[in-house]
């Protein structure tokens, strides 16, 4: 455990020492990964298909902050959906904007939130997210995670149904406006999954926050258990069987990756707790301290600047030095 | 003399300040105020410095009178979205539909709207105002201490 403590510190270490490049490098990944899906999935448009299209936007959202991948990635979107089909263009257009206009310019440090989510969607984890953030981030940000979801889940139904969306009749404009709308408006998967991720993100919120030992363990549990055990009630309800075994899968995965965040962010020391009283002049106080865990690592650098050389040295500093009568040293 | 200092927050990111120049004495308590307003300056500070020229009302009857025109551009589109799923239906019942009553119906839907809308924006920047005045105490406290540091080096210093 020791070892492990260890290495969690030097880690710490390492990521205080080179944190603009570590985080250059994560926006990075994320993005091109972000921007390799859009182009897997949708790649309506065969211009943006261009490796050096995708690496080119990466590297600029490298240098810029996170919701640049954000604006990037919505732009990638709407360019294809407008090849796909116009109307669906119009309407992914006005629900962007519909979420910017009501609910992003109030929180707009969610960047992470924003592109993470979608992205743990496709990848068929979407479990890690809502304990996530019930651990790190305050309720306001279970509004990013449910936007982001249902942006997922429209773009999923157009995917589903590309072959009406690029039907070219002119009458069949009307049709394409509403099936684009019902994908959110009539899609149970969704509410499903948006009650599930909401519960689950402020369950995990409340118990963290309770002053009891192991409160991020037992938030961390709950939150699991209660995500999977809406999930496989609502499938089997919904009738969707084959999706139960993933729930299960990404529920153990972020139950690893949770713990893991538990372990780098809220190490406690639950055997060393000391509880005191005092007072001010205002208060009485009541503290419950917990330690955290942590080992101080081996290697520590001294470094004088501008230590004064010295050539001669007194008597008395040497004897202070050698810690001797001065007479001793007189000849 | 020069001196590059690191400062770590709890999360261990660390802040590199600038070059602290001239003085033969190292004050280390400023050095360490000066870093952490500093770190503050560079990260949250972007957001809370700009809240203290305002008054609370100030602020946040600015912040509303912003919400307010957004959520009106965000019920227009709400309304274009509703008129492009029922298209079909009104295209059909066009000539049913009694203008006056939908436009009622209509206004009322919108004042409910801006009405909940401007609480939670209401209560939104009343709770960011007094988090960001806790901060800014912290952060005019450090302040001081350090311009209290600075009176006490020019009256340390000699003469000439």
């Amino acid at each position: 455990m020791t070892k492990v403590l260890e290495i969690k510190e030097g880690l710490r270490t390492i990521f205080g020492k080179f944190e603009l490049y570590i985080m250059a490098g994560v926006k990075f990944a994320l993005a091109l990964t972000a921007f390799s899906i859009i182009n897997r999935t949708m790649g309506y448009m065969e211009r943006l298909h261009s490796i050096s299209i995708v690496l080119v936007m990466a590297l600029l959202c490298t240098f810029l902050p996170i919701h640049a991948v954000i604006l990037f990635s919505c732009g990638l979107i709407l360019a294809h959906l407008s090849a796909l089909s116009l109307e669906v263009c119009v309407v992914a257009s006005c629900i962007l904007l519909l979420m910017f206009l009501m609910y992003f310019r109030f929180a707009s440090d969610n960047g992470y939130n924003v592109v993470m989510n979608p992205l743990l969607f496709s990848l068929g984890i979407p479990q890690i997210m809502p304990v996530s953030i019930g651990l790190l981030k305050d309720p306001a940000s279970i509004v990013s995670m449910l936007c982001t979801t249902i942006w997922f889940y429209f773009l999923k139904g157009i995917k589903e149904n590309e072959a009406m969306f690029s039907a070219t009749e002119e009458d069949t404009a009307a049709a394409k406006f509403t099936l684009a709308l019902q994908q959110i408006i009539g899609n149970k998967e969704l509410y499903l999954v948006v009650a599930a991720l909401a519960l689950t993100a402020l369950t995990v919120y409340l118990i963290r926050r309770l002053s009891i030992n192991h409160a991020w363990t037992i938030a961390i549990c709950v939150g699991c258990s209660l995500d999977l055990t809406i999930m496989l009630v609502g499938y089997s309800v919904l009738e969707k069987g084959t999706k139960i075994l993933g729930a299960v899968l990404g529920t153990l995965l972020s139950l690893l990756v949770n713990f893991g965040i538990e372990f780098f962010l809220y190490n406690l020391d639950y055997s060393r707790i000391e509880r005191v009283q005092f007072e001010d002049d205002e208060y009485y106080y009541y503290v419950k301290a917990i330690p955290k865990s942590y080992v101080s690592t081996k290697e520590k650098q001294v470094k004088k600047i501008n230590a004064q050389k010295r050539d001669t040295i007194n008597k008395r500093e040497l004897a202070e030095e050698l810690d001797i009568d001065q007479d001793l040293l007189d000849d | 003399m020069k001196l590059w200092a690191t400062y770590k927050t709890a999360d261990c990111r660390g802040v590199t300040t600038a070059v602290f120049l001239g003085a033969d004495m190292l004050n280390e308590e400023k050095a360490r105020l000066m870093t952490q307003m500093a770190a503050f300056e560079q990260r949250k500070g972007k957001k809370y410095i700009p809240m203290s020229q305002y008054y609370r009302k100030d602020y946040v009857g600015y912040q509303m009178l912003k919400t307010f025109i957004y959520s009106t551009f965000a019920f227009g589109i709400l309304l274009l979205l509703w008129v492009l799923y029922k298209v079909d239906y009104l295209m059909a019942n066009i000539h049913k539909i009694k203008v006056m009553d939908f436009g009622i119906s209509l206004l009322l839907k919108y004042i409910i709207f801006i009405a909940a809308y401007q609480m939670i924006a209401c209560i939104v920047y009343n709770i960011r105002y007094a988090r960001g005045q806790k901060i800014l105490r912290q952060y005019h406290f450090k302040l001081k201490k350090v311009m209290k540091l600075y009176e006490k080096e020019e009256k340390a210093r000699p003469n000439g």
